[in-house]
């Protein structure tokens, strides 16, 4: 299992890139398993970054994965404003005349998660969980 | 991340992309792309073969870029993708703005037709 605690700003995210794709490869997961970690890991956490609404100053997130039989579990808990990704809009299709392109981000992570599952975590807290399939 | 461009006529380059783009590289190499795009007032086909990570924001880059190439008349068509980029590309339904083909032959026959 890997827990880490990653600061809300984006050069952030890059350095738990690394920390998850590295426990994956010693948890053996495969290539494509590890870049759906890392990619659920990027868009939940920029998500945080550029629209989560903090009360003061933005504590840091905390992350764990964790190898679960056939499946990866990564969660993610943050301080923020509550915000279920599960009732996020689906976004259009992306179109060149069109320069409003919001929610990719979310929409990926659906599109990526086996399981997707978001309730508080004490203390004003959310968590947010998914599942993807470790093959 | 890095970005090479080669000229391939007077009307498209190519642009080889090689590394990530996402959260870690998209602020440092956002700038120079689009001005590169913007500037060659040409089609571009963009080599995806040494492209190792794309995420949503990479993703707005690319998207951004089209817009720039679309508005002076040009295309940008994608080729060579990994197979994850390739499933993050199918996954957003970009089919209609960043075209995917397999090979560089099948990107300038897209910016052909």
């Amino acid at each position: 299992m890997l827990r880490l605690e990653v600061p809300i700003r984006l050069p952030a995210i890059a350095e738990a890139q690394a920390a998850i794709e590295a426990w994956a490869g010693e948890a053996g997961l495969g290539p494509a398993a590890t870049y759906r970690l890392a990619l659920v890991a990027e868009e939940l956490l920029a998500n945080l970054v550029m629209h989560g609404r903090f009360a003061g100053e933005a504590p840091a997130a905390r992350l764990s994965v964790e190898a679960e039989g056939g499946a990866a579990v990564l969660v993610i808990e943050d301080a923020a404003a509550p915000f279920d990704p599960r009732a996020a809009a689906r976004p259009a299709a992306p179109r060149l005349d069109d320069d409003r392109i919001g929610g990719m981000g979310l929409a990926l992570v659906r599109k990526m998660a086996a399981g997707l599952e978001y309730g508080p975590a004490g203390d004003g807290w959310n968590r947010t969980s998914i599942t993807l399939d470790a093959a | 991340m890095k970005f090479d461009v080669v000229e391939i006529n007077d009307k498209a380059n190519r642009i080889v992309l090689t590394g990530r783009l996402d959260s870690g590289t998209v602020g440092a190499v956002e700038t120079p792309f689009t001005a590169t795009i913007a500037a060659s007032g040409r089609s571009a086909v963009l080599d995806l073969t040494a492209l190792d990570f794309l995420s949503s924001l990479g993703i707005r880059l690319l998207l951004s870029a089209a817009r720039v190439v679309s508005r002076r008349g040009g295309k940008v068509v994608l080729f060579g993708a990994q197979p994850m980029v390739a499933e993050v590309l199918a996954a957003m339904a970009l089919d209609q703005v960043l075209p995917l083909v397999a090979t560089e032959d099948e990107a300038l026959a897209r910016l052909a037709a």
